[in-house]
Parts: C-alpha cells; structure tokens; sequence
C-alpha cells in the first residue's frame, strides 16, 4: 500500500525554503528542515514549492502532538516541518461579541490570559495542557474534560483559514455563531490532523468565565466501585462541567490515592450550590472539595495530566460498555489513567520500564474485552516500538486500520476528498497512508 | 386530460379551470387560498398524510391542488383533484394548528363544489345525500332502522357478512346501527340513596337549584339522524338545560344543518338547508341556539360565511333555482346574509353552555363510572371547543375521566366517510379503537352521532362491549339518581 | 421571481416497474397532476415539479432505488417535510424526489449513553417527545420542529431560538449511515468509535442534500432541563432592546433563548388571531428564556429583568407558568403566520451579523425597505444575530417582486459589510446559490465544488443547489434530468 519516496536532500530543501523565506525563515532541525512562514502568503508559497518537488510535509505546532502525524522523533521520514510558531498573535478580540480572532502558532495559555481581562475564557482543554497551540488543538481535534458541556474544538470554531496541498488560501466559515453558507469545509479542517491543509488562523467562540467553580472529589479502592458510583453520579440530569474518573499518580490537587471521581460543577454560586446539594444527597460516600483557583488548578491539572506521554495509550468504547474493560485496566502497570464518564474515552499513560515485553502484553490484555464491546484502541507515544506492530489489530498509530488501508467505501471517500485538497500528495495522510497514490 | 404548466407554459387539455366558470369559484378565494405560506406544520397533523405519506393527501397539497385550480393549471375534472380532494376527511385539525389560520374547512367545501361539478361523486355518496334530504324515503331509512337496530339482526349480520367488499360495507353499516343504541348506566347499589344524599350533603358545591329559566332561553337544534338515531340526547339535552336553570323553547319548522351536504361539496343544498333553519330559528328570539351535534354546530357557526356568498353571482350560476326563489330576491338575500351572522354568532355546543370560562353544570348524583373522553373534530378543530366536555364530565361526583391516547386525530367517521372509504376510513378508525380499548374505560363518550356510530361501530366488530354515550347522557343519568327531575 | 423550470422526461416503463418492485405501489408517483404539489418547498417562489416521487421505507431502498437511478443517469432531489425555507427540496430540472417521510421510525433509545438512531423521515419533535419519556430532549429546535424531520435537520444543519445556549444541529450528529449517489452505503462516525481524522459526519451536516442521503441518524441527547423561566421585556424603541440583550449577554449570563420582534411584527401579531397582547405601540418585544438548575433561575431572571428595566424597558412581564410561559412565546412564534396574513406573499431573509452590529443593521434594514416601498417586518434571534427580516409584497405584481429582489439582495450586502453571512439556518439551497459569491472566494466555492465532488462525482444528488453555476461537478452536465433550468 504504502510506497516510500525518496527523501529530498535536506540540504537543497533548507536552500529552496529559504529561498521563499528568506534566511530566519527556516533551519535544519534533527534529520529535516523546519521552516517558520509568517503568513498566509508565505505559506501559500512554501506549500507551492513543496507541490512542485513532492516533498513530505508535516504542519507543526508546539509539537506536543507530532506523534499524530507519525512523525519520527527524529524526524526522518519526512522533508519538511512547517512550523505556525511564527504566526502567534492574538488579532482580534471583541468581548461584546464573544469572539476572538488568533494566529495558529498562539498558544493556548496565551490565548487565555489574552481574554482573561475581559473575563471570558476559550472553553477547551485538550491533552497536551496550555502549551499546545491553537492550530495543533484545531488539527487534531482533541477534546478534554471539559466536552460533556461545551463539545470539542469543531464546536468552539466559528472561522478558520487554511492554505491547501496546493498552496490555495481558503478563508473558512466567518466570524458569526451561525452559518450555513455552503459546504461545511471548516468541519472538514477541525480535526483532519493536516490531511487537506495548513491552518493559519482560527476564530474561536468565547464563553464568559463562570461566576463559580467547584471541583469534587470522592476516592475509592476499588476502581469497579468508583466507575458504578460515577457513572451514577454523571448521569443525573444536571449541568455538570466535568465528569472524570482518575487512578495513578496525579499533581496535586488530585494527589490522593486510589480511584477518584472528580465533578466539576461551575455556574452561578446558587447554582453550584444546588448541584452540590444534590451530590450530597444522593451520595453517602465523603467527598473533598475544592473551590475556586484550587478548582481550576485541578482542571488544569486533569488536562495536562496524560495523554502525551511516551506511552499513552487511549481506549474508546460506549460508555454504558466502558465497565467491560476495567479489568484489564486495573491489572495493567499505569502511571495514570482518566476515564470520561459520560464520553467513554479512556486516556492512560503505561509505567515505563519492563520492556517490549510489558508493552506487548498490555496490549494484548487490552484486546479481547474490546473486541467483544466494539471499541478502539490507540497506541499515541512515541516509546511503544513493536507492541503496536505486534499486538495491535484495533489501532496503530493514532490510525485505525481502514483509515491506512483504503478498499472500504469510508476510504474511498476520504481518499477522494483528500486528493481533492492535496492532488500533489504532499501533506500527512497522503504520504503516510498512501491516500493519494499515483497522484500528482 | 390535463392542463398543467410545462417549461412555463400552458399546455394540452381543453378549457377549464380559471378560465372556464368552475375554476372561478376557487379563483374567488384567492385572498383565503394565498394565506396558505406552504410551511408544511399540517402535515403531521393530518390523518391521511400520516398514514400514505403523499403531500397529495396533506392539507398543504389539497390546497395546492385548489390553488392550481384557481390559476387555471389544473383540469378540476382530473384523477389528481378529485381523489385528493376527496380522499379528505375533513376533521379540520389542520386548522387547529396552521399558523396562518387558514379557513381550510371552507375552502374545502368550495372545492368540492367544483370537484363534484366537474366530475359526479360515487353513487353510494349522491344517494346518502339524497335520502338525508327527501322527507319520505328518510322517515322510511330511518324508521326501518330504528325497528332493526332493536333486533338481533344487525349483531347476527356483524358476525356472518365478510369485512370486505360491498358486504363489508354492510356489515360496518350493521354494527354502526348496533352503536346507535342507548348506553346502560350501571344499576344503582340498594344504599345509593343514602350515598347519594351524604355525597351531596357533603359537597361544598351543593347550591340551591336555579329557578326556571332565570339563565335565559335556548332553543335546541334537533337535527335529522340525530331527532332519528338519537332522540334521546335531545331529551337529555332538553332536561338537563331545564336543571341547569335555562328555558328551552320549542322551534317547529326546523331541519337538517345541511353539514353532510357542504363538507361533500352540495352547497346549494347546503344554503337551502341554513335558510330554513335561520328563518325557524330568528323567530324565536332566543339567547342560544344549543347543538349537541359536533359536525352540526361547526355548520351551523358558519352558516353567516355560506349566506354571505350564496348571494355572489358568481355562485349563483350554480344555483339558477335561487335566482327565482322569490318576487324580490335582492331584499331577500340581503334579508338572509344578516339572519346567517346573528345566527351563526348565537350557536353554542351544548358542553359550552353548561361548563367553561369557570362555570360548571350543577352537581348532580354520584356515578361511579370510568368514562373516555374523545373528542369529535368538528368540536374541537371546527369550533375550537376543548375543554367545556371535560369540565362537564369532572363536574359529576364519582366520575373518572380518562383521555383517549393521540385523542386530537379523527375517528375517521368524518360524516358518511367511513361508509365511503371504508379502506383509509378503516385504518384511521381501527387505530382509534385500539386507543379506545386501551382506556379500559366503561363508557366512551363523544359529542358527535357520527363519531359515536363509528367508534362504536368498530367497538363491536372488535367484539367490545364497551358503552359509547354523549356528554350530556352521562350528566342526565346523574341528575335522574339526584332526583332532579323526580317532580 | 417566480420561475418555473422545464420538467425532465418521465421515466419509462421498465424503471416504473423496477422502482415499483423496490418501494411497492404506495411508494411510487408518477401523475404529473399529483407531482404539482411537490414543485415547492415551503419556498414558493419558485417552481420545479418532480419527473416522479419515491418513498423508500428502509436504508436498504434508499440505497436500491439511488443505484437505479444512477444506472439511468437520472439526477435525484431528497425530501423531508418540505418545511425548508431556500428551495433546497426544489426538483430543478425535474429531477426524481426522493422523500423520506414513511421512513419514521426511532430506531433506538438509548438512555444510558444519551443517544438516539432514528431514521430521517422521524419528526424533530416526535423524536423529543419520545426522549422525554427518560428525562432527554433533543436540544435544536427550528421554529417548524413540530413538522420538520431530522433528515432536513442533518441537510440544512438546523437552528432555533435555543441554539444560543445549545449549539445547532451539527454539535448533536455524531453518526450518519449515507447512501451515497450511486447507491453505496457508508457507515460515518458514530458514537461507538473515537472521532479521529475527517469529519465526514461534520461535513455532510449541512450539505442540503447534496452528498447523497442519510438514511439513519445517530444523535446526541441531553438531560432535560430542571427548570425554565420566561420573560418579555416591552420596549420604545429597537435600540432600548439592543442594550438589553447587549447588558445582559455582558453580565455573563448564557440565556437559552433571546428573541427579539419589532414594532411592525408586533402589530401585525396583534392584529391577527393569535393576539398574544403585546402592546402596539411599543417598538420592540424582547422575549429571554433562562433554563437549567432550577434554584439558580430566579436570580438569573432578576438579572435579566434589571437590564431591561436599565436599557429602558417599559413593562418587563415574567411569566409564572407553563400557560404563561406558552402566551409570552406566542407572540415570537405566531410571528411569520400572522405575517402570512398582511400580504399574500414574503420573503424570509435568513442573514446573520455579529451580535454587536445588530441595532446599525437593523436601521439599515429600515431604511433599504423604506427606499424601495417595501414593508419589512423583523423577528431575529438577537443572541447569535441572526436576523428574519420578512418582506411582504404581493408576487402578481411584477414591480413589487423586483423590489423585493433587490431590497433583499441589499439586506445581504449590508449584512456581509457588518462582518455577517448570507444565511444563519435556512441554507443556501436554490434561492441563495446566486448570492455565494458575496461571501465565498472563488477559491472557496472551488474548493465546496471539490468535497461535493468527492462525496457525488457525477452531480446526480440535488443538481442545482448551493453553489452558483459553474461550480458543479465537471462531469455532471451529462446527466438526464440534471440540467439546471434557471429561475427568471
């Protein structure tokens, strides 16, 4: 299926990009040339010298996400990284209008304080933490805790641009919550990880920040216990901001031991007040809670707490299903895990140490109890080297198999879309999965 | 056949429609047809839509079908119009839920009109029309049926004749004629008296009776299958307005509302009808005029709208024998319009006189039965009347009152409906009594005779004994245990 | 404005017989007297009766009937309740309908995952409805939920007065089975399976019809709110209400709905049979919704009530109950059929501007209808900015529909000057495809011509909609029935 080009010298590249962008625009970075365009223009350009020598492209961000891309640590297996990091400002913020208009390379704790003083917030919180930045969080779509109120980062994007495999600057969607105006492309882009383009800049949906933030914790031994008694708790018909089961080692605030419910309730103080008192009354079990920056502290930690590590791993299956694979899970040597309690996505981080072996073998305990509730598994560091070659029929790489391997109807219609954007095939799924073969 | 346009222009078919004189009848009702926005809200609530799914069939197509019509684009004689048109059953929930407030009942009529000109209707239809209207052969239809349904023939035809064909009209036609047959109120216990007499002592509600007529005077519309059929609720209507304080004068000369005639589209007949009746009841001079039939209070709400046209030339053409119905005909039709809006303005449903706008009917004895409540289309769509039957039947002590489940949708009844299509009548039909057995309900009650055979008729096939009684026998029977009539 | 467009052939007999063995009797139309009703949506400017109209049952006929099609080369149009408001159901060259109404059934309920699959033809309300039943709604709303089904909800990606606080259609589709033109079925997302790479769920939400057909649904529910709480603030002037819900929006409450209906809709209301008494002199009617724990919702009422009363508010009337609840709405949701009734025909625009610009627009708006003597009445989810101006005219006058054409082209330019869009949720569809260009590059349209490229090579599904000519599939052109006819 997937047919490896030739790399280009990176030494010509380097001298080719720099051509475009001048000197400071681009480095040698490892095995690859990274280059920094500081606009629309310029990386309409790159892309266009990219798409007339073929070269394999991987639009970065802080990076924290590469591994998505399948990118090697080293970045062999690839000609170019182009970086958003140049193009990080904060170009519009209109408070009364709930909206902001950013470059892709801000990051997003920038992002934050930037419309903090007014005091409205972006309501994402991907895995990766604050550093991530704006572009990376669109591109890969990843959503954290904060999704069973406010949905994932497709849902907080009212605009984008993107400059195509081929160099064409599309400016996406609009500045308005509401917007039919032609084809969705802007849900296309949210979350194509770099498959059709390059995003340049996002205009965000902003929320006011709440008046009240409460975070509660309740602890089990037993990480059965603890999933029937959250998933009791999150499904009481109330508002609640997060809902996350946790186990391992957490910074503090969530250092306690064993397995922890932690609720999230934010609003009004008569609300939160509300929500807290129906906690107490429906559960017995004591509780710890943290209020205002001890709660947001948490939040934060919840975020950036797993997910990226060298071997994270993460699980998806119906949450009503999720309770099947608990077993496996708590006999797996974890370093953390987090469980969604309504979403059914589970993230964990493996223990270092114990070897291939180890790895192999989580993986393979993990396998049955998926297969028979139909879920997905993907290996997403960069430290799991054969287990996910050996041990992993579900998913690899971030990738499930059909997205790979394109004989399914599903493939052929990504893969017409795709070429549709990158006809050179010079962007990640066309190079890594061989979406566009023979094109260009 | 046709005429429709094509690539924008008007091709084939002879001259018709807007062109020819039947089109101008729906061409007159422009400014009521262009009310309709096209938004589609009707579709859901109409019971031939949900059932085939073609916008043929829905309120918002029919309407189309007129208004293609009216432009002269569409043959009135074609299949398309007239199965659609005819298709309708005219329960008007439409209306109940337009938007826009489309007269779709009206312009149901008028297109009849011209359907029923431009092509003649089946024969089964002409000739229930017909009978209804001639004195001889109704007294005899009727006076045959009221000898028959005490038989054992119509339950025995019910179990033998097969339920498809002519012969399943038959035997549906049987057992509505079984229905029509008075409701058996449970036997009172041997303390009833003494039950009745602490219940009513004990009510807070208990007033002293209203004296004779000091409410005012009403007169009741006695009607045709219902003076035939069900001459009883007409006592019972009579004596429980009595109870309730109201005078009821007596109105000779009075007929049939004409209701049948104008939902099929006879609205020479029709007006012929309304005329009689605003003449008998002007006379009177009375407060309300009181109907206790649900399709004939809807009629008779709108006899001001069908005098008021019946004077328009254009209608006229139709009804060349109007033209010669007196010396001075102009003073005659003017004379006319202004009885129809002072008779229309006076008809009540009977359940709105005694109940509603927080009146209730005085307390009568306990009777402690379950009934069901459905209501008839052309009380609660045609004259918008939803709660005064409710509050009349929870008004009597010991009564339960259950809903019919998806109640708002007709019984497919719909006149002589389910005698005519007795295929699409009998879907909506048989889920409506798969509602009504699901109540578990000792009686079901609804205002409307039609509605009551129906229902009733589909009780029997299915074997039920459930009873089906009008609102006003269920306050009569708990009146007659109160004693309120023992004087 | 009224264009009636040439009909395709009809379909000969062997395609009859073979699409009769797919859907049965019931499910084929072919009377061209009985097609007339299908030639509009609830757009009736425009004209385009169908070549014939299909009404598959199940995900299995879609796809057989779609693969017939294809094999004659015959273009189709999908079909829901007919409630859209652009022509995006508009048979253009006589395209075959294909509707989905007898597909209505609501395949599963499942609480515990607060999801549900439905079929398309399944009624926006009927599907709350039966949702209720465990304490879940569907949260988008369009003003025609009673009718409206889920299948045009996924086509037009619809709104309603609640998405302020709950998002449009597009947040609650998680999973599409889609038949594709050809008559291939495609599984997309689904709640089963971690979103990763393409949103195909995402980009065939919104695509009015243009992809192919989604032939099950999957959607996201959510808890009922514990309580709700209305309230109508009765203001002099338009500018009185902008404040309010400026002051409001700035208190950093999320209501779930803010709605406002200005003087001329007031009267019109007020004159009609749903009175809902408003007074008549007022300029503006603002109707704010809060919902959610109910303990919270009296202060957040408060808060409300004080911004009005600061911005000028006259009478702020707070509704008690649901009856109350149901008359204070009345006024806002009664609007459009009440203007029904002030001239035979109107025009809905659908232009949404950023919520800061509405009081400049909105007397631009005055003004652009005052210029060419046209009554324009406003009802607008003044939340998101998405304004309704309704333009009332009389379409047998041939003057005024150019007026109304032109005022409403204007409307749009004004909008997009203020940093807005052409349509908030009605979509493009046939009526606005012309308008494209003022919002979309061309790169940006070629672009939209790519994705429908890749989902319908042949440009069979919905020929003539969304984008302006030219921007078609290359190789649609050949196909029988597809050719556009175009409106005059």
């Amino acid at each position: 299926m997937r047919t490896l080009r030739a790399s280009a010298d990176p030494g010509a590249v380097l001298s080719q990009v720099r051509d475009v962008l001048g000197t400071d625009g681009a480095s040698l970075v490892g095995a690859s040339v990274t280059a920094r365009p500081r606009s629309d223009e310029e990386t309409s350009a790159l892309l266009r010298v990219a798409r007339e020598r073929r070269w394999r492209v991987l639009p970065l961000g802080a990076g924290i996400a590469g591994w998505m891309n399948g990118a090697e640590p080293d970045g062999r297996g690839l000609d170019l990284v182009l970086s958003t990091l140049a193009m990080s400002e904060l170009l519009e913020h209109e408070p009364a209008d709930l909206m902001c208009r950013v470059r892709a390379g801000l990051s997003l704790a920038a992002l934050q304080d930037g419309v903090a003083p007014a005091g409205q917030w972006l309501a994402l919180d991907p895995p990766g933490g604050a550093g991530v930045t704006v572009g990376g969080i669109v591109a890969t779509g990843t959503a954290g805790p904060l999704q069973i109120q406010y949905g994932r980062p497709r849902d907080q994007i009212l605009g984008l641009t993107l400059v195509d495999g081929e160099g064409r600057i599309l400016s996406l969607g609009g500045r308005v919550v509401k917007n039919v105006a032609g084809f969705d492309l802007v849900r296309l882009a949210a979350g194509s990880g770099g498959a059709i383009g390059v995003i340049t800049e996002v205009i965000f949906r902003l929320y006011p920040k709440p008046e009240e933030d409460r975070t509660l914790v309740w602890s089990w031994e037993k990480l059965t216990e603890a999933w029937d008694a959250g998933r009791a708790l999150a499904t009481l018909p109330l508002p609640l901001t997060a809902a996350e089961l946790i186990g391992g080692r957490w910074a503090p605030p969530l250092d306690d031991s064993g397995y922890r419910v932690v609720v999230r309730l934010t609003g009004s103080k008569v609300a939160v007040e509300r929500m807290f008192e129906v906690f107490m009354e429906r559960i017995g079990h004591p509780l710890r809670e943290l209020k205002g920056e001890k709660s947001r502290t948490a939040a934060r930690v919840l975020s950036e707490g797993d997910g990226t590590g060298p071997l994270s791993f993460r699980l998806h299956a119906l949450a009503s299903r999720g309770r099947a694979l608990l077993p496996p899970l708590a006999s797996l040597p974890v370093e953390r895990l987090a469980l969604h309690l309504l979403s059914g996505t589970f993230r964990g981080t493996l223990a270092q140490g114990g070897g291939e072996g180890a790895r192999t073998e989580a993986v393979t305990a993990l396998r049955a109890p998926l297969e028979s509730v139909g879920g997905t598994l993907r290996l997403l560091g960069s430290a799991w080297g054969s287990a996910w070659e050996s041990g992993t029929p579900i998913g690899a790489r971030g990738r499930t198999p059909e997205a790979a391997e394109a004989p399914t109807a599903v493939g052929r219609l990504r893969s017409r879309i795709v070429s549709g954007f990158d006809p050179g095939g010079i962007l990640p799924d066309a190079w890594r999965d061989g979406l566009v073969e023979g094109a260009g | 056949m046709t005429e429709r346009v094509t690539g924008g222009r008007v091709t084939g078919g002879r001259e018709t429609g807007g062109e020819g004189k039947l089109g101008l009848v729906l061409a007159a009702q422009h400014d009521r047809l262009s009310n309709c926005v096209h938004c589609g809200f009707c579709l859901p609530a109409c019971p031939t839509y949900v059932r085939l799914y073609d916008e043929a069939d829905s309120p918002r197509g029919r309407l189309y079908l007129m208004g293609a019509v009216a432009e002269g684009r569409l043959d009135p004689a074609s299949d398309a119009f007239q199965l659609h048109l005819d298709r309708c059953l005219g329960c008007r929930a439409c209306e109940t839920v337009c938007p826009s407030g489309v007269e779709y009942g009206f312009l149901l009529e008028r297109a009849r009109e011209v359907a029923r000109d431009a092509r003649p209707s089946s024969f089964l239809s002409r000739a229930l029309l017909v009978a209804i209207q001639s004195p001889v052969p109704f007294a005899i239809w009727m006076g045959t049926s009221r000898l028959l349904r005490w038989s054992r023939i119509p339950s025995l035809l019910v179990r033998i004749l097969p339920s498809s064909g002519m012969l399943g009209t038959a035997r549906f036609g049987m057992a509505m004629l079984g229905a029509s047959l008075p409701w058996r109120p449970p036997a009172m216990r041997v303390e009833a008296g003494r039950a009745v007499r602490d219940d009513m002592a004990a009510s807070p509600a208990t007033t002293p009776p209203p004296g004779p007529g000091e409410r005012g005077r009403v007169a009741i519309l006695t009607g045709c299958i219902q003076d035939q059929l069900f001459r009883r609720v007409n006592r019972a209507t009579e004596r429980v307005l009595r109870a309730n304080g109201w005078e009821v004068v007596s109105v000779s000369g009075q007929g049939c509302c004409g209701a049948l005639h104008a939902h099929g589209g006879a609205l020479t007949d029709a007006r012929e009808m309304a005329r009689r009746n605003v003449r008998a009841f002007q006379a009177t001079g009375v407060d309300w005029i009181v109907a206790n039939a649900a399709g004939c209070g809807a009629t008779m709400r709108e006899y001001g709208h069908l005098l008021e046209e019946g004077a328009e030339p254009s209608a006229r053409e139709h009804a060349p024998s109007e033209d010669a119905s007196g010396p001075n005909g102009r003073a005659d039709d003017e004379r006319d319009r202004a009885a129809g809006r002072w008779f229309s303005g006076r008809v009540r449903d009977i359940t709105e006189i005694l109940a509603g706008e927080g009146r209730s009917p005085r307390r009568g004895a306990p009777l402690p039965i379950r009934v069901a409540y459905d209501p008839p289309c052309h009380l609660l769509h045609g004259q918008r009347v939803r709660t005064p039957p409710l509050e009349l039947l929870g008004s009597i002590p010991k009564v339960t009152v259950v809903p019919v489940p998806n109640g708002d949708e007709c019984c497919g009844g719909a006149g002589i409906y389910g005698i005519t299509h007795p295929d699409l009548g009998g879907r909506v039909g048989g889920d409506k009594v798969s509602a009504v057995l699901g109540t578990h309900a000792d009686v079901l009650v609804t205002g409307n005779p039609g509605c009551a055979m129906q229902i009733g008729a589909g009780l029997r096939m299915k074997g039920s004994g459930m009873q089906i009684a009008h609102p006003v026998e269920i306050l009569d029977e708990s009146y007659r245990r109160a004693g309120f009539y023992a004087g | 404005m009224t264009s009636v467009a040439a009909s395709a052939p009809p379909l000969d007999q062997s395609l009859v017989r073979r699409i009769r063995s797919v859907v049965g009797a019931e499910g084929l139309f072919i009377d061209p007297d009985q097609l007339l009703v299908y030639e509009s949506d609830a757009l009736t400017q425009y004209r385009h009766p169908p070549s014939a109209v299909v009404l598959p049952r199940t995900t299995e006929e879609v796809s057989l009937v779609l693969a017939l099609l294809h094999a004659e080369g015959r273009a189709f149009v999908p079909r829901g309740a007919g409630t859209g408001l652009s022509g995006g159901a508009l048979a253009v060259g006589g395209s075959v309908l294909v509707g989905t109404a007898r597909m209505n059934r609501i395949l599963e309920l499942d609480s515990e995952n607060r999801r549900a699959r439905v079929q398309p033809g399944v009624v926006n309300s009927d599907l709350t409805r039966a949702a209720l039943l465990q304490g879940l709604i569907y949260a988008p709303d369009p003003s025609s939920q009673s009718a409206c089904t889920m299948g045009g909800n996924v086509a037009e990606n619809s709104g309603g007065p609640h998405c302020l606080k709950y998002g449009v259609t597009n947040r609650y589709v998680t999973g599409l089975t889609v038949v594709l033109p050809d008559g291939e079925v495609v599984e997309l997302g689904g709640l089963e399976r971690e979103p990763e790479g393409l949103d195909l769920v995402g980009a065939f939400v919104g695509s009015e019809g243009c992809f192919g057909i989604a032939a099950e649904i999957e959607l996201t529910l959510i808890p009922e709110s514990e309580g709700v709480r209305t309230l109508l603030g009765i203001f002099d002037s338009m500018e009185q209400a902008g404040r309010a819900v400026t002051d409001i929006m700035a208190r950093g409450l999320l209501p779930a709905a803010l709605e406002i209906i200005d003087s001329e809709t007031i009267r019109a209301v007020e004159a009609s049979i749903f009175a809902a008494g408003y007074p008549t002199d007022a300029g503006a009617a603002l109707v704010v919704e809060v919902d959610g724990v109910d303990a919270a919702l009296d202060a957040e009422v408060a808060i409300a009530r004080a911004c009005c009363l600061s911005a000028g508010a006259r009478e702020v009337r707070i509704a008690t109950n649901a009856e109350e609840r149901l008359a204070l709405w009345r006024g806002r949701k009664k609007a459009f059929g009440a203007m029904g009734r002030l001239a035979p025909d109107l025009l809905v625009q659908d232009a949404t501007v950023p919520r800061t610009r509405l009081p400049e627009v909105l007397r631009q708006v005055g003004e652009i209808g005052r210029r060419h003597g046209i009554l324009v009445a406003n009802v607008f989810h003044a939340g998101d900015g998405n304004l309704h101006p309704n333009l009332l005219f009389d379409r047998r006058d041939p003057d005024q529909v150019k007026k109304v054409e032109a005022a409403s082209k204007e409307i749009m330019e004004v909008c997009i000057r203020a940093g807005g869009t052409i349509t908030g949720e009605h979509g493009v569809g046939f009526d606005k495809r012309a308008h494209m260009p003022l919002v979309c590059s061309h790169e940006v349209l070629r672009a939209m011509a790519r994705l429908k490229e890749a989902f319908d090579p042949l440009g069979r599904s919905n020929p003539g909609k969304v984008l302006p000519d030219g921007y078609g599939p290359r190789s649609g052109a050949g196909a029988r029935g597809a050719e556009v006819g175009r409106g005059t």
